[in-house]
């Protein structure tokens, strides 16, 4: 599993504790992301990892505003702390 | 169109300015909608940060409500607070105050930890932090109970490991942040939990702060537990050891008595029959003490074999349907001379109708009424001393109780007493009669009695208002009161 992938589940499934359910369907509509099991937290990318991730995070965003990033990038530190700087999507750096 | 005309569309009219929004305040709306659903999300946000940590909480509860073992409490707490809280390493140190010493009790570690540590040849279980509270950063943490950081593990375990190793160590781990946090309860550091992120102490999140407060009250407090159960546990041990060891003790010393006692006793009978020639009344005398001493250190002895057997599970009885009455009133004719001898009147009172069967070891039953109405004549200086028997009726599908009662008007005895009476070696205290004894005959007879399903209990209503003693025992189901 890549980083990303994992990153993108985290996101996710960070979002599923906070707003439930829902954190999957808007999940389901952003364009490179495709959730190949809601129940067991599976997904994959058909696009630019690095960019689908900015596009989920923003698919949040959009919806939530401000804090629903700062609660991506908080749950994802541990494994942005895993990524060369240049790599981090900018929505969470 | 006038107002008048047509009311019906006067509210079809209104319905349609109502949903008729300007785009102004179509924007207004969507605006107003869009800051409720983030104020939402906040508050949904702060509540999913406090869920997270209680129920990291709850598993640490759950782990210290059902590990009493230190090391498994470790592992435990360990591993649950590294997973939940994306952790490279999370250990705990207990401390040594006297040695001054950290001893590492656990630690659990990410798997790029543990393949570092592995090639490296590192075992931060053997790791020992010595002079613990003099090196900088544990000094802060166990002097003044303060948390403390570092970048650098090379300050956790310098000197300890090599500075080159840990290197390595620090870089294949990614380990960016080291928390050290005081374990304290009763104000008293008892370890320190360790803590390795792969990020800067800045970047920890709000949760993760919090979170890590609450956890080391938890395994603080689990800590604390475990240890005190495990010393009451080996002190447990150590006791039951004792006390194997003083029944053993007892058991070879009686043995080893029994045979000289039996000795001085057939020897001083034969004296005292004549056997050896006619002794003067100056002769016979001590000669009738040592024999009387003789008798009193026999039945001593056969009390302490007797515990012993019990106690290493080696007393046998042998079972008989008997009416117990017999039992009490061969024992009231046995004692009626030695009660009056004393100058008291030795009473019986059978008040339940014959037979009064119960299944019980004769002999062993039979020590148990003497005892306890030897012990009511020796206690009791004037008045009297009463041995009755009665049946007691039972409920239903009980058979009833056959009641043996043991009153004295003799010096009775305090609550405190009362207590501990029939524990092993216990005596009554403040009595004025030096009565002898050696303190073993009433466990025994709770012993005996329990062994055959009966109970036994005393009363009193305080020093010299005497006392009652109560057996009860099943009765044969075709006894029935």
């Amino acid at each position: 599993m890549s980083i990303f992938n994992k990153i993108g589940i985290r996101i996710i499934k960070q979002q599923e504790q906070i707003i439930g359910p829902v954190a999957w369907t808007e999940a389901k509509k952003v364009p490179g992301l495709s959730v190949v099991s809601q129940e067991s937290g599976e997904i994959s990318f058909t696009a630019d990892e690095k960019e689908t991730v900015n596009k989920l995070v923003s698919q949040y965003e959009r919806l939530f505003g401000r804090a629903s990033r700062e609660a991506c990038r908080e749950s994802v530190q541990d494994l942005l702390a895993e990524l060369p700087r240049d790599q981090i999507p900018v929505s969470l750096a | 169109m006038p107002d008048s005309d047509a009311p019906k569309n006067d509210i079809a009219q209104n319905t349609v300015d109502t949903e008729q929004v300007s785009p102004a305040e179509a924007t207004n709306t969507e605006d107003r909608l869009r800051m409720i659903n983030q104020e939402m999300y906040k508050h949904s946000l702060e509540l999913s940060s406090v869920n997270k940590t209680l129920s990291l909480l709850r598993k640490l509860y759950q782990i210290t409500l059902l590990e009493l073992d230190p090391e498994t409490l470790g592992n435990k707490v360990s591993d649950t607070v590294r997973i939940d809280l994306n952790l490279e390493i999370a250990g705990i140190f207990v401390f040594n105050k006297k040695k001054d010493r950290l001893d590492p009790l656990h630690f659990s570690k990410s798997d790029r930890l543990i393949s570092s540590l592995a090639n490296l040849d590192i075992r931060f279980k053997d790791a020992v932090i010595m002079n613990a509270s003099s090196r900088s950063p544990f000094d802060k943490v166990l002097t003044y109970k303060i948390s403390s950081s570092t970048k650098d593990i090379n300050d956790i375990w310098g000197g300890i490991i090599p500075a080159e190793k840990l290197e390595t160590v620090k870089k294949e781990a990614n380990i960016q942040t080291t928390m050290l946090l005081p374990l304290v309860t009763q104000n008293k550091t008892i370890g320190v939990l360790l803590l390795g992120f792969n990020r800067p102490y800045e970047a920890l999140s709000e949760f993760e702060q919090e979170a890590m407060k609450s956890v080391t009250d938890v395994a603080a407090v689990a800590l604390d537990k475990a240890y005190l159960y495990r010393e009451l546990a080996d002190a447990n041990l150590k006791l039951e050891e004792v006390d194997k060891r003083k029944t053993e003790f007892l058991s070879l010393a009686s043995h080893q008595l029994r045979t000289p006692i039996t000795a001085i006793k057939g020897y001083t009978s034969m004296v005292l029959e004549g056997s050896y020639g006619d002794l003067t009344e100056t002769q016979r005398e001590p000669i009738s003490r040592v024999f009387q001493s003789s008798l009193n250190l026999a039945n001593v002895v056969e009390d302490l074999l007797d515990v012993a057997k019990i106690e290493q599970g080696g007393m046998k009885y042998v079972m008989q349907d008997i009416d117990l009455e017999t039992v009490t009133s061969a024992l009231h004719k046995e004692f009626s001379l030695t009660a009056k001898s004393k100058g008291l009147e030795l009473q019986y009172e059978n008040t339940g109708a014959a037979p009064c069967v119960v299944s019980i070891d004769p002999v062993k039953f039979r020590q148990v009424i003497l005892n306890l109405l030897d012990n009511s004549i020796k206690y009791t200086e004037k008045g009297f001393v009463k041995l009755s028997i009665k049946k007691e009726a039972g409920g239903s599908g009980n058979s009833g109780m056959a009641v043996v009662s043991i009153s004295d008007s003799g010096m009775g005895m305090s609550p405190e007493t009362q207590a501990k009476l029939f524990g092993k070696f216990s005596r009554g205290e403040g009595t004025k009669v030096n009565a002898g004894g050696s303190g073993i005959g009433l466990y025994l007879v709770k012993e005996i009695v329990e062994s055959h399903g009966g109970t036994v209990s005393a009363e009193s209503a305080g020093v010299g208002k005497g006392s009652v003693f109560t057996v009860k025992i099943p009765l044969k189901a075709e006894a029935k009161a």
